[in-house]
């Protein structure tokens, strides 16, 4: 895992400094001739344009899943979780995103987020949480997966894009009124929506969201509790299916942040994890 | 409905009395929730827990005969506990969850499997309605205040 986010580190390190060495450029030549044709014409699909973009790739996205699953019919639930989510992604690096949590109608376990800051979460999983605090850890595991613009490098990856590609942080629908190009991307949002992100950034949001939970004032263990919870459900229910398909297990997550936590954030432990409001709320989803 | 809800009650006083776990590592069995509380027993890896409730990063267990304090991250859970998934309870929960029944699909449950977002068209009518759902920064900050949340500085894990 620590090599994984060396190399993580170090491709970001390289394409902000993408000037700097010249071996490093005819390495980049190599690699975009490696690219072929497929990948070439995926590559015309993103480039770099920045948060719009972004933003336009990640409506396209979540309005697919809101294609497989409609919102929950309770604006009070809804609205609370749009409270909670926005106050986690505003102790976050990127505050200013226009924020939008959402929870879909449907039994599964489940959550989800798509590029520019959409976040959605099951009934089903709502439905499995004892308070407020353990929202937030999930949620703000989400947060960190749209901070750290996981889905857009998946995307990337999941559309074959060579590595020269992958110096392009930012990624945009250049031909939006071309059908093929739009199909294409369809098809790569279900390729990562169904086969999930790297495990490696899985660990690296649980690891982030904890830090964003605690920073927004909530108990930090409530992500751990989560994921104790899916523990303790049966591997073999189908509603589980999916996120069991596209995350690591939840003991292994746990043993990654016990590591990773220790007793560091102990002493934010006494926060609130706001039990009553989240009943009062969420009800019996 | 007064008997219902005896029933609802003893359901889930049942399945969280079940709530067992297992130890990750070998970790203190503390009288109170602190790190700093009297030890009751060193506790090895692989010790089996029965949970009795949660407190933040503590959770209290009971260990053979005794009973006290954890660190949370310590425990895994058991995943043959009563509240597994398709026996029972659960699935009888899941059933009441999928909604109307006149929905059903092939696959059993709606919504959110492989073959279901392979399928979906996007609906951009509902992208619209979570639009109206969104919370300005003010709204999150006195939702905050109301809690009342706390801000810190926290640095992010290595």
């Amino acid at each position: 895992m620590n090599i994984t986010r060396n190399l993580f580190a170090l491709a970001l390190l390289a394409g902000s400094s993408s000037a700097s060495a010249a071996g490093f450029g005819d390495f980049l030549n190599q690699a975009s001739d490696a690219i072929g044709t497929y990948g070439q014409q995926a590559a015309d699909v993103v480039t770099d344009k920045g948060v719009d973009e972004e933003r336009q790739i990640g409506s396209e996205w979540a309005a697919t899943l809101l294609g497989a699953a409609p919102l929950w019919t309770n604006d009070k639930a809804q609205r609370y979780v749009n409270e909670v989510g926005l106050w986690l992604a505003l102790h976050s690096e990127r505050p200013q995103l226009a924020w939008r949590f959402g929870v879909l109608d449907s039994p599964n376990v489940n959550a989800f987020a798509t590029p520019g800051g959409y976040v959605f979460i099951t009934r089903g999983l709502l439905a499995r949480m004892r308070n407020e605090a353990e929202l937030a850890g999930v949620l703000a595991h989400e947060i960190a997966h749209v901070v750290e613009k996981h889905h857009l490098e998946a995307l990337r990856k999941a559309q074959g894009l060579g590595l020269g590609a992958g110096l392009l942080k930012q990624f945009a629908i250049k031909d939006k009124g071309n059908a093929a190009v739009n199909d294409r991307l369809l098809g790569g949002v279900k390729e990562v929506a169904s086969r999930g992100l790297d495990k490696g950034d899985e660990y690296e949001a649980d690891r982030m969201g904890v830090v964003i939970a605690t920073r927004a004032g909530y108990d930090p263990y409530g992500l751990p509790a989560v994921l104790q919870t899916l523990q303790a459900l049966n591997a073999q229910d189908s509603t589980l299916a999916l996120m069991f398909a596209t995350h690591p297990e939840p003991g292994a997550r746990l043993d990654a942040l016990d590591k990773a936590m220790g007793v560091t954030l102990e002493a934010y432990a006494a926060q609130p994890q706001l039990q009553p409001r989240f009943q009062k709320t969420v009800g019996k989803p | 409905m007064k008997r219902l809800m005896f029933i609802a009650a003893a359901l889930f006083s049942a399945a969280a009395a079940a709530e067992s776990g297992v130890l990750a590592r070998a970790t203190e069995l503390k009288k109170e929730p602190f790190s700093d509380a009297a030890t009751v027993q060193e506790l090895p890896a692989a010790t089996a827990v029965e949970v009795l409730a949660r407190k933040g990063a503590w959770m209290q267990v009971k260990a053979g005969a005794q009973s006290g304090w954890v660190r949370l991250l310590a425990v895994r859970m058991g995943a043959n506990a009563a509240r597994s998934g398709e026996s029972g309870l659960m699935k009888a929960a899941n059933v009441a969850l999928s909604g109307s029944s006149g929905t059903a699909v092939a696959t059993g449950v709606r919504g959110l499997d492989k073959e279901q977002i392979a399928n979906a068209s996007p609906n951009p009518a509902e992208l619209a309605k979570m639009d109206r759902h969104a919370a300005a920064e003010g709204q999150a900050r006195s939702f905050a205040a109301a809690a009342p949340l706390g801000e810190q500085t926290v640095p992010y894990l290595q």
